[in-house]
C-alpha cells in the first residue's frame, strides 16, 4: 500500500486532478502492455479474458490464500466483472450500484447509487449489473430504468445521464459498456416483455446518442420484415443484453442478439425471425451492420446467442485467418470468419438434442418434435443453455477455448400467444410458455476445453451443480472458474488438472479477473454478495 | 459437525432401521425454510390479502407468475436455476412469500416489476401449485389415523407438534403441502417419486434423502442420506444420526441408490387402515 498510496499523493500534488487515472484510448488498445491492469470486461477488445500475467502459476497456485473479501452493500444477485485501474477496482452492485475500492484491500473510496423507482419492468431478467466501462477520467455504467450514465472516475460524481430507453417499454441495462476512441457503446435487455433490440453509441464527453442500430425490423420496408410473418416484428426480440468485442483494425464491433419474441410460442411470427439470435458485425463509426451471422433461425427454447464472442487469429486450412468465436447456448461452437462472417467451423460442445447437424452454411438441420409442448418436451440443453452469459475465455499460449458448460435438458412448454409491449403481463404472451428443468442428479457442470479452431474437445473438469461463472486463463498455465456451490478453483489449462481450491460459502454467478498492484498478483471472484481476492502468502 | 473420516464408521451399516425419512422429506421441504418462526401472515390474525383475490386476480398472478417467476423457479414453481417454490406458500406464509417478493432474500433481489397488488396476485397463484393440498378430500378417519400412526412406529423417525424423532422430515403440516393421492403413494412405495431437497434451499433441485453408500481409500464403508454435497465434498447422515463429512478425493466409490427409500412400505396395513392413516396426515396442518 505503500507504493500505492506514495503514487497517490504524488499524483495528486503534481498532477491536477482532472487527468489523474486517465484511460484514454491508447491504453484500451494497448491493455496487454499493462496485465497489472484489467481494463475492459472481457479483459481485452478481443474478449479473450486472458491475463499474461504468470507471478501465480501451476507451481504455486495450491498455495492461495484470501487477501481481501468485500461485502456488497445491497441485496440480490451479483454479476459484477470487476475493472482494475492503477490500483483502484470498480465493481457494480446490484441493481446499478458502483463502487470504487481499494483494490490492494478491498476499502471503499467511493460509491455511486441512483435513485431507481420502486417499480420497474425487469421482465426475463435479474436486477443486476455486470460491470463498467472507463474512458479517459471517467466510469460509464447503465442501470436497470435503462439509463446511461457517466460518472468521474475520481470520485463519483455524475457528469451526464443519458435516457437510453423506457424501462415502461421493458428495456433495462445489466450488461456493461464497451468504450471505445470516442464512443461508449451499450445494447440492452427486454425481448422477453417484447421490446426491440438495439445497439447505440454515445459521445463519450456529452452522453449525445451518436448511432443506433436497430436488431429487428421497425417497419414493413426494413432489412429482415420478409422474416417475420405478418409483420410479427412488432413484438419485438434480439436484444443485446450481454457485451461485445471490437476489432480496431477492422473498425468492427461483434455483438450477440438474443431471443424473438414471443419466446416459446413461435406459431405468430413464422419465419427465421432476423436479426435475432444472430452475431451482427457492426461498423463503429457508422453503426451500419456489415454482416450478420444468424445461429438459431426461428427460435423457440430462449437460447440468446448474447453469449461473448471472442477474437482470435489462427490458421484454418493452412490460411492465416481472422476468427470470432462463440459457444453458443444452442449447445454449438461456432467459428466463422470475422472479415466476412464465413461460417468456418460448427460442432456441439454440450449434449443437444434438437437439431441433426449445421449444414455447409452453418445453419442447423432441426430435428422433428422438438418444439415446445403444452404438456412439456424434453430437450436438451435447458433454458438457460448449454452456456449462458458467463464468459468463456482464450488462451492464445495454449490455442484452447474454456467454457464454462452445463449438461442439462428441459420440458418446454408452449404458452398462449399474447404481447403486449412493456406490459409484464403482456409478456407472459411474450414468454408464451417456458420450461420445467430436470432435477439436479440428472444434470452436471463443466468446464470444458476446446480446441479453437476445431471445437474439439481437448479436456472437461466436471462439476456438481450448474455452471455460472465465467472462465479466466493465465499465462501462469491457469485457468480460473468456480461452481454454484461455492468453490472457486484452479485448473491447469493444459490438462485440467485441479490444482487448487476454496470454499467462500455462497454461489458464484461472476466473472473472475486477475490483476496485480505493487507487483502482487491478486485474483477476484465473487460469491454470494462477497467479493474474495486471492494472492500468494 | 465432525470431520470423522474414520472415528466410528459403520461399516455395513443397514439403513432399515431408518424409517419413515421418505415421506418426511417432503415435509421438509416445506418446514426446512420455516426453521424459524413463521413469519407474520401466520401470527396475525389479521386476514392475508390473498383471501381478497378474485379468479381475475389469479388470472393475473399465473401471467405475471410466468413472466417474472418461472424463468428461475419452473412454470409449475419445481425450480431450477431457482429453487423449488412448490410448498412455499405453506413454507412462508403469505406474508413471507410476499416479502421475499418485495424486499428479496439471499439469492434473489426484490422483484422491481411486481408491485403490492402484482405481489399478492402472483403469491395467490403460488398457493394454487400442487405442493398444496387443496381441493382433494381424504375418505378417512382422522381419529383412527392417529392410532394408526401411533401403533407402526412412525414417531420413530417423525416429529408431530414436537412429539417423536426428528430423524426424518417434520410431519405438523405435511397436511399443507401434499395431497391424500400423494401421501397414498409415498406409503406404499416410499423409492417410486423421491421428493426434491428442499430442506436446504440451495439443494433444491437435488433429490431428497439420497441413500449413498461410499467407501474411502483405506477401506471403510459409510452408509447414510446424503445431506450436501458438491464438487469436492459429500455430507453424509447415518441410521444413528450422525454427521459424516468426506472429501471425494479421499474416497474410492460414491454409490448412490435413488429409487430407494430408507422408509419401508406401509403395504402391510389394511385398506382403512391406510385411509385412516391419510386422513389423518392430511388433517395435520400445524398451528394457524
Amino acid at each position: 500500500m505503500k507504493t500505492f498510496r506514495h503514487v497517490v499523493a504524488a499524483l495528486a500534488l503534481l498532477i491536477p486532478m482532472s487527468i489523474f487515472a486517465q484511460v484514454p484510448y491508447e491504453r484500451l488498445l494497448h491493455s496487454d502492455h499493462e496485465p497489472q491492469n484489467w481494463l475492459t470486461y472481457g479483459g481485452n477488445f478481443q474478449s479473450q479474458r486472458f491475463s499474461a500475467l504468470k507471478q501465480i502459476n501451476t507451481k504455486n497456485a495450491a498455495s492461495l490464500k484470501t487477501a481481501w473479501v468485500y461485502q456488497m452493500r445491497s441485496a440480490g444477485i451479483v454479476e459484477t466483472s470487476p475493472i482494475v485501474v492503477d490500483g483502484i477496482m470498480y465493481i457494480t452492485e446490484p441493481p446499478s450500484t458502483v463502487t470504487a475500492l481499494d483494490a490492494r484491500t478491498g476499502k471503499a473510496l467511493w460509491r455511486w447509487t441512483p435513485v431507481v423507482p420502486r417499480d420497474l419492468v425487469t421482465v426475463g431478467l435479474f436486477p443486476t449489473n455486470r460491470g463498467i466501462a472507463v474512458l479517459d477520467d471517467m466510469v460509464y455504467v447503465g442501470t436497470i430504468d435503462a439509463y446511461l450514465v457517466a460518472l468521474d472516475a475520481k470520485s463519483g460524481v455524475v457528469r451526464w445521464s443519458t435516457h437510453v430507453a423506457n424501462n415502461k417499454d421493458g428495456y433495462a441495462i445489466t450488461q456493461a459498456p464497451l468504450a471505445i476512441d470516442g464512443k461508449i457503446i451499450t445494447g440492452t435487455g427486454g425481448s422477453e416483455s417484447g421490446a426491440s433490440g438495439f445497439l447505440a453509441a454515445y459521445d463519450p464527453k456529452t452522453g449525445k446518442e451518436l448511432w443506433r442500430l436497430w436488431t429487428v425490423p421497425r417497419s414493413p420496408s426494413d432489412p429482415g420484415a420478409d422474416t417475420w410473418a405478418n409483420d410479427s416484428w412488432v413484438n419485438g426480440g434480439g436484444d443485446t443484453w450481454n457485451g461485445g468485442s471490437y476489432d480496431p483494425e477492422l473498425n468492427t464491433i461483434y455483438w450477440g442478439t438474443g431471443n424473438p419474441a414471443p419466446d416459446w410460442n413461435g406459431e405468430g411470427r413464422l419465419g427465421d425471425n432476423l436479426f435475432t439470435c444472430s452475431l451482427i458485425a457492426v461498423d463503429a463509426d457508422t453503426g451500419k451492420m456489415k454482416w450478420y451471422f444468424q445461429y438459431s433461425p426461428h427460435e423457440t427454447h430462449d437460447w440468446d446467442a448474447a453469449e461473448i464472442p471472442i477474437l482470435f487469429d489462427s490458421m484454418i486450412n493452412g490460411k492465416p485467418r481472422k476468427l470470432v468465436a462463440m459457444a453458443n447456448r444452442n449447445a454449438f461452437y461456432y467459428v466463422l470468419d470475422r472479415v466476412t462472417g464465413e461460417f468456418l467451423v460448427g460442432v456441439p460442445f454440450a449434449k443437444q438434442t434438437w437439431a441433426e447437424k449445421l449444414d455447409a452454411k452453418g445453419r442447423p438441420i432441426k430435428l422433428p418434435n422438438t418444439e415446445p409442448t403444452v404438456e412439456g418436451n424434453l430437450v436438451y440443453p435447458t433454458l438457460s443453455g448449454a452456456t449462458n452469459w458467463t464468459s468463456p475465455s482464450y488462451s492464445p499460449l495454449t490455442g484452447l477455448f474454456y467454457v464454462p458448460t452445463r449438461e442439462s435438458g428441459a420440458y418446454y412448454i408452449k404458452g398462449e400467444l399474447k404481447m403486449a409491449p412493456g406490459n409484464s403481463v403482456g409478456v407472459v404472451g411474450g414468454g408464451g410458455g417456458g420450461g420445467r428443468w430436470m432435477g439436479g442428479d440428472d444434470t452436471y457442470g463443466a468446464i470444458r476445453a476446446l480446441e479453437a479452431t476445431t471445437g474439439n474437445r481437448k479436456w472437461e473438469f466436471k462439476m456438481v451443480g450448474d455452471s455460472w461463472t465465467a472462465t479466466l486463463a493465465t499465462a501462469g498455465g491457469l485457468v480460473f472458474s468456480a461452481d454454484t456451490g461455492g468453490n472457486f478453483f484452479a485448473l491447469d489449462a493444459e490438462t485440467g488438472k485441479l490444482l487448487w481450491h476454496t470454499q467462500l460459502g455462497g454461489s458464484s454467478r461472476s466473472n473472475s479477473v486477475t490483476y496485480a498492484v505493487d507487483g502482487k498478483q491478486y485474483v477476484a471472484e465473487t460469491a454470494g454478495v462477497g467479493l474474495f481476492v486471492f494472492s500468494l502468502p | 459437525m465432525p470431520t470423522c473420516k474414520h472415528s466410528n464408521l459403520a461399516g455395513g451399516t443397514h439403513m432399515i432401521a431408518i424409517r419413515s425419512l421418505w415421506i418426511a422429506a417432503l415435509v421438509f421441504m416445506v418446514i426446512g425454510f420455516g426453521r424459524n418462526p413463521l413469519p407474520a401472515a401466520q401470527s396475525t390474525a389479521q386476514e392475508s390479502p390473498v383471501a381478497k383475490l378474485t379468479q381475475a386476480d389469479l388470472d393475473e398472478g399465473k401471467q405475471l407468475y410466468a413472466a417474472e417467476c418461472a424463468g428461475c423457479h419452473g412454470v409449475d414453481g419445481s425450480g431450477g436455476m431457482g429453487p423449488n417454490i412448490r410448498a412455499s406458500a405453506q413454507a412462508r406464509g403469505d406474508q413471507g412469500m410476499f416479502s421475499v417478493i418485495r424486499n428479496g432474500v439471499s439469492g434473489m433481489g426484490p422483484v422491481m416489476s411486481l408491485n403490492d397488488k402484482r405481489a399478492w396476485q402472483v403469491v395467490g397463484y403460488v398457493r394454487t401449485f400442487g405442493g398444496s393440498a387443496s381441493g382433494e378430500a381424504a375418505k378417512g378417519d382422522p381419529a383412527k389415523g392417529k392410532a394408526v400412526y401411533a401403533t407402526n412406529g412412525c414417531a420413530g423417525c417423525h416429529a408431530i407438534a414436537g412429539q417423536g424423532s426428528g430423524a426424518g422430515p417434520e410431519l405438523t403440516r405435511i397436511g399443507n403441502s401434499r395431497a391424500p393421492k400423494y401421501l397414498h403413494d409415498m406409503l406404499l412405495n416410499p423409492g417410486a417419486n423421491p421428493p426434491v431437497d428442499t430442506a436446504l434451499t440451495e439443494r433444491a433441485s437435488f433429490t431428497g434423502y439420497l441413500l449413498t453408500n461410499v467407501v474411502t481409500k483405506d477401506g471403510h464403508k459409510v452408509s447414510g442420506i446424503r445431506v450436501n454435497e458438491d464438487t469436492f465434498t459429500i455430507q453424509l447422515r447415518d441410521v444413528g444420526g450422525r454427521y459424516y463429512s468426506f472429501d471425494k478425493a479421499d474416497l474410492q466409490k460414491i454409490e448412490t441408490e435413488p429409487k430407494k427409500s430408507v422408509m419401508p412400505s406401509y403395504s402391510n396395513l389394511s385398506a382403512t387402515e391406510l385411509d385412516d392413516l391419510i386422513a389423518y396426515l392430511a388433517s395435520l396442518k400445524g398451528a394457524q
